[in-house]
C-alpha cells in the first residue's frame, strides 16, 4: 500500500497548477462560485471548455485513440484535486462524460468521426433523453415510440427532467422500438437533432427558481437510421454503461473537501451574539468535523476504485456506492452551509445569473445569497442518475447478492 | 498509488487467520472461564508465529513491522472475532518498550515468556492520559510509587505492570513487577469477557532509574498507533458482523420467504456495507499519512477513531437487530463482536471524546 507521488506525478501536478493559475480567470471562478444550480450555464462552461480544448485536456477520461490523455489514475485524481482547489467550473458533463464515452465504446467509425470532434470542440451541446413522465426510477418502462420508416426513425412521446435542453442542439434518447419483447429488450438508443419542427422544449422551474430542466416533446420528430447507437434493442445495455459513468468514475471528494474548507472559512468570519466566531461553537464544529471525516473517507473510497480500474478490475456497481455516499454528503454540507448563514441563509433571489453586473446585491456575503438556492437544487442529487433507493437496490442485488 | 497487500503482508494475514479462526463461540466460553480469562498457551503460540516480535524494531531483535503490517494483523483478528489481547497486552507494551533504550522488560515479551500490561486509567479523569493521581516520590535515594489505577487489562496474567505516574509533575512510565509488595488488586470482568483490574499502589518500591526513557509526547504517539490498530480490529469485526448477517438473512425464513428478500433488510445492509467501505477508506488514509508523530498525526488518528467506532457501533446494532432474538444470546458470534467493538471504541477515548478533540484541532 502506498500513496507516494512520483517525480512525474509532482511535475504533472505543478503543470496543472500553473495552467490553472494562468488560464482560469477571475470571471470564471466567480461564475462557478455564484451559480447555485447543479450545472453552470454555457456562458461559463463553454468559455472554460474552449481553454481546456486548446490545452488538449477537455476529454482526459476518454480512450486515447478518441482524444483521451492516457493519464494514470493518480494523475486524474491530482487533476480533479487541483481543479477543485482552483474553483474551476465543470464543462458540460452530459456531452463529455455521458454521450462522449458511449460513442467511444458503441459508436460506428462514421458516428465517431461525425460527433466526437464536435463534442471535443464544444460545437455541439448535448442533452439526455432518459426519464419520461411515467418512467422515473422504473426507467425500463419507458414508452416513447420510435418506428423505422424509409431509413428514418419517427419519434413520438416526451422526455422529462432534461437538463439544459434549452441550450442543446442534440439529444440522445432511449426509445421503445419493440413492444412485444421483455421491456428492457425493446429499447433502442438514438441520437436526435433538436432543431426540427417535431421537437418542442418547455421549461420546468425548480423550487430554487432556477431553470435547469425541461420537458421535451416529440411529435413525429425524425432522425436518420445511421444515428442509432448499437443495434435495435441494445439500448438498455448502452444505457447501463452510460449510467455507471454518470454515477461514478469521476472524483467527487476533492470538490466536497474544498466546500468544507470554505465552510470553515465562513465560520471563522461569522460572529455569534457574544462576538466570538462560529468556530467556537462546539456543536457546529462537531458537525463540521464529521463532514470532513466523511469526505476524507470518500476520497479514499474513490481512490480505491481508481486503483481497481488501473489494475483492470471494472468499477461496475461500485459507482452506485460513491454516487450514494457523495450525494448524501453534498446535501449535508449544503445543510450546514445554509444553517451557518442564519437569516441571511433565507435569501432566495429570483434573478439569474447572480454573477454579472445586473445581479442584486447580497445581504451579507455572496455565499449567503446563493446558499439556499444551492441547498434546494442539491436535493436533486439523491434523485437524478437513479435515486438513493434505486442505488440501494442495485448494491443489494449486485454486490451483496441478496 | 497502490492499495494491494505485499507478499509478506498476505503471509501475516493468513498466519493470523489460521491462528484466530480456530476459536468458535463455545471454545471462547471455555477460555474465558480459565484463570485470568485467557489461555496462556495461546499467547506462547502467538509469539512463536512472530505476531508479537513484529511490533518491535530490528535492534530489539523484532521483525520491524510497519503500522500497516500491524493493521492487517489487527483487522484479521477482528475478522475472526479473536479473544486474544494481542493489541492491548502485546502491541501496546512492546511499542512502549521499543521506544525506550532502558526497557529491559521488552525481550521476554517478544518470545511470549512474559506478559505485560499498562496501568494508566484513573477514576474521575475519564480519558485523560496524564497520570494526575499517581505519583513517584523519593526518600533517602529510594523511589516509591503511590496511587490508584483501574481498567488494567488482563492484569492477573501479567508479569510486569507499566504504570504511568508523575514525579513532581513530570510524566513517566514505571515498570513494576506484578508481585511487588504494596500492590492491592481487585479483579473484575470486562465487556469483551476479558479480565480487568483495579490496582492500588501503596508505597511500592521502585528499582532505581526504572523510569522508562520516554516522554509524554512519545507516549501519546504510541497511543495514537493503538487507536489506529483499534480501528483496524473494529473494521475486521464489522466485516464479520456484516458477512454473518448477510448469510443469516439469506437462510432465515419468515412469512414463507427469506427475510433477505425484504427491501427494508436489504437497504439496512447496504447502509452497513457503505459504512464499512468508508471505514476501510479512512483507515487506509490514516495509515498512508506521511508523518506519524506529533499533534497533527494524533488529531488525525482521533478523527479516524471517532468515525470508525461510530460506524462499527452502527453495524453491530444492525447485525444484532437483523438476527432477531438469536442476536441477543451469548451463543452467536454477533454479540461477542458487538462487545469487543464497545470495548475497543472506548479504549483511549470514546467517539465523542475523539470527535471533540478532532473538531477543536481541525
Amino acid at each position: 500500500m502506498d500513496m507516494n507521488l512520483s517525480a512525474d506525478d509532482i511535475a504533472f501536478r505543478d503543470e496543472v497548477r500553473a495552467f490553472l493559475d494562468e488560464n482560469l480567470t477571475q470571471a470564471l471562478r466567480t461564475g462557478l462560485a455564484r451559480t447555485p444550480g447543479v450545472f453552470v450555464e454555457p456562458d461559463i462552461s463553454l468559455a472554460w471548455h474552449k481553454i481546456l480544448y486548446e490545452k488538449g485536456w477537455i476529454t482526459h477520461g476518454w480512450p486515447v485513440e478518441d482524444g483521451g490523455t492516457d493519464w494514470t489514475p493518480m494523475q486524474t485524481y491530482l487533476y480533479e484535486k487541483e481543479v477543485a482547489l482552483a474553483g474551476a467550473p465543470k464543462p458540460a458533463p452530459i456531452s463529455l462524460q455521458l454521450i462522449g464515452p458511449v460513442l467511444c465504446k458503441y459508436g460506428t467509425p462514421e458516428q465517431k468521426e461525425r460527433f466526437l470532434p464536435r463534442i471535443r470542440s464544444g460545437e455541439d451541446f448535448w442533452c439526455q433523453g432518459y426519464s419520461e413522465p411515467g418512467s422515473g426510477s422504473d426507467l425500463a418502462s419507458l414508452s416513447m415510440r420510435a418506428t423505422l420508416e424509409n431509413g428514418k426513425y419517427v419519434l413520438n412521446g416526451s422526455k422529462i427532467w432534461t437538463t439544459h435542453a434549452q441550450h442543446a442542439n442534440w439529444i440522445f434518447c432511449l426509445v421503445r422500438t419493440d413492444t412485444e419483447v421483455k421491456k428492457q429488450a425493446g429499447i433502442t438508443f438514438l441520437l436526435v437533432p433538436m432543431d426540427q419542427p417535431g421537437v418542442k422544449v418547455t421549461p420546468i422551474l425548480s423550487m430554487s427558481g432556477d431553470h435547469e430542466v425541461n420537458q421535451v416533446f416529440f411529435d413525429n420528430a425524425e432522425t436518420l437510421v445511421e444515428n442509432r447507437v448499437g443495434a435495435e434493442g441494445q439500448g438498455w445495455e448502452v444505457a447501463t454503461f452510460l449510467l455507471q459513468n454518470e454515477r461514478g468514475g469521476s472524483c467527487f471528494a476533492p470538490k466536497l473537501l474544498v466546500n468544507i474548507a470554505k465552510l470553515e472559512e465562513y465560520a471563522k468570519n461569522h460572529l455569534t451574539a457574544d462576538g466570538s466566531p462560529m468556530t467556537n461553537d462546539t456543536d457546529f464544529m462537531s458537525r463540521l468535523a464529521n463532514l470532513k471525516l466523511r469526505a476524507h473517507a470518500l476520497e479514499y473510497t474513490e481512490l480505491r476504485i481508481q486503483a481497481n480500474i488501473a489494475n483492470g478490475r471494472p468499477a461496475g456497481p461500485q459507482t452506485s456506492l460513491t454516487k450514494l455516499i457523495s450525494s448524501n454528503l453534498a446535501q449535508d454540507i449544503q445543510t450546514l452551509h445554509n444553517e451557518l448563514f442564519a437569516y441571511e441563509g433565507l435569501q432566495l433571489p429570483s434573478e439569474r445569473p447572480l454573477y454579472n453586473d445586473n445581479a442584486p446585491d447580497p445581504i451579507g456575503d455572496h455565499a449567503g445569497q446563493t446558499s439556499l438556492a444551492a441547498y434546494l437544487n442539491g436535493r436533486a442529487s439523491t434523485i437524478y442518475g437513479g435515486s438513493d433507493q434505486v442505488q440501494k437496490n442495485i448494491i443489494a442485488k449486485r454486490i451483496l447478492q441478496l | 498509488m497502490n492499495f494491494d497487500l505485499s507478499e509478506s503482508q498476505r503471509l501475516f494475514q493468513s498466519t493470523t487467520e489460521r491462528f484466530a479462526s480456530a476459536i468458535d463461540v463455545s471454545a471462547r466460553h471455555t477460555i474465558r472461564a480459565m484463570e485470568g480469562g485467557y489461555d496462556k498457551n495461546r499467547w506462547q503460540e502467538l509469539a512463536e508465529l512472530g505476531l508479537l516480535s513484529i511490533g518491535a524494531s530490528a535492534e530489539h531483535n523484532g521483525l520491524d513491522g510497519s503500522l500497516t503490517d500491524l493493521s492487517i494483523i489487527a483487522e484479521t483478528f477482528g475478522c475472526n472475532n479473536a479473544l486474544d489481547p494481542w493489541l492491548e497486552n502485546g502491541v501496546l507494551p512492546i511499542r512502549l518498550g521499543n521506544l525506550a533504550a532502558n526497557a529491559t522488560f521488552l525481550e521476554p515479551l517478544l518470545d511470549g515468556s512474559q506478559l505485560a500490561t499498562i496501568a494508566f486509567a484513573e477514576t474521575d479523569r475519564r480519558y485523560d492520559l496524564f497520570p494526575h493521581n499517581t505519583a513517584v516520590s523519593s526518600n533517602n535515594g529510594d523511589c516509591y510509587i503511590n496511587g490508584k489505577k483501574q481498567f488494567v487489562l488482563t492484569a492477573s496474567l501479567a508479569d510486569t505492570l507499566l504504570v504511568t505516574a508523575h514525579q513532581e509533575g513530570v510524566f513517566g512510565i514505571y515498570p513494576v513487577a506484578a508481585n511487588s509488595e504494596g500492590i492491592d488488586v481487585q479483579h473484575y470482568r470486562l465487556a469483551d469477557g476479558s479480565q480487568g483490574a483495579a490496582i492500588t499502589f501503596n508505597q511500592v518500591k521502585l528499582a532505581s532509574d526504572s523510569r522508562l526513557e520516554l516522554d509524554f509526547d512519545q507516549f501519546q504517539d504510541v497511543i495514537a498507533e493503538i487507536n489506529v490498530l483499534s480501528c483496524a480490529e473494529m473494521l475486521g469485526l464489522s466485516q464479520l458482523l456484516l458477512d454473518d448477517t448477510i448469510a443469516y438473512v439469506k437462510e432465515r425464513e419468515q412469512f414463507g420467504v427469506t427475510i433477505g428478500s425484504f427491501q427494508s433488510i436489504q437497504h439496512g445492509l447496504v447502509d452497513c456495507y457503505s459504512e464499512l467501505e468508508q471505514m476501510r477508506s479512512l483507515l487506509y488514509r490514516t495509515l498512508l499519512l506521511d508523518n506519524k508523530s506529533g499533534e497533527l498525526w494524533r488529531t488525525e488518528t482521533m478523527g479516524a477513531k471517532a468515525f470508525i467506532s461510530d460506524r462499527a457501533d452502527f453495524i453491530a446494532r444492525t447485525a444484532v437487530q437483523f438476527h432477531g432474538a438469536m442476536g441477543i444470546t451469548d451463543e452467536v458470534a454477533v454479540g461477542h463482536a458487538m462487545k469487543r467493538i464497545i470495548f475497543l471504541s472506548r479504549l483511549f477515548g470514546d467517539a465523542a471524546h475523539n470527535l471533540n478533540h478532532y473538531a477543536r484541532n481541525l
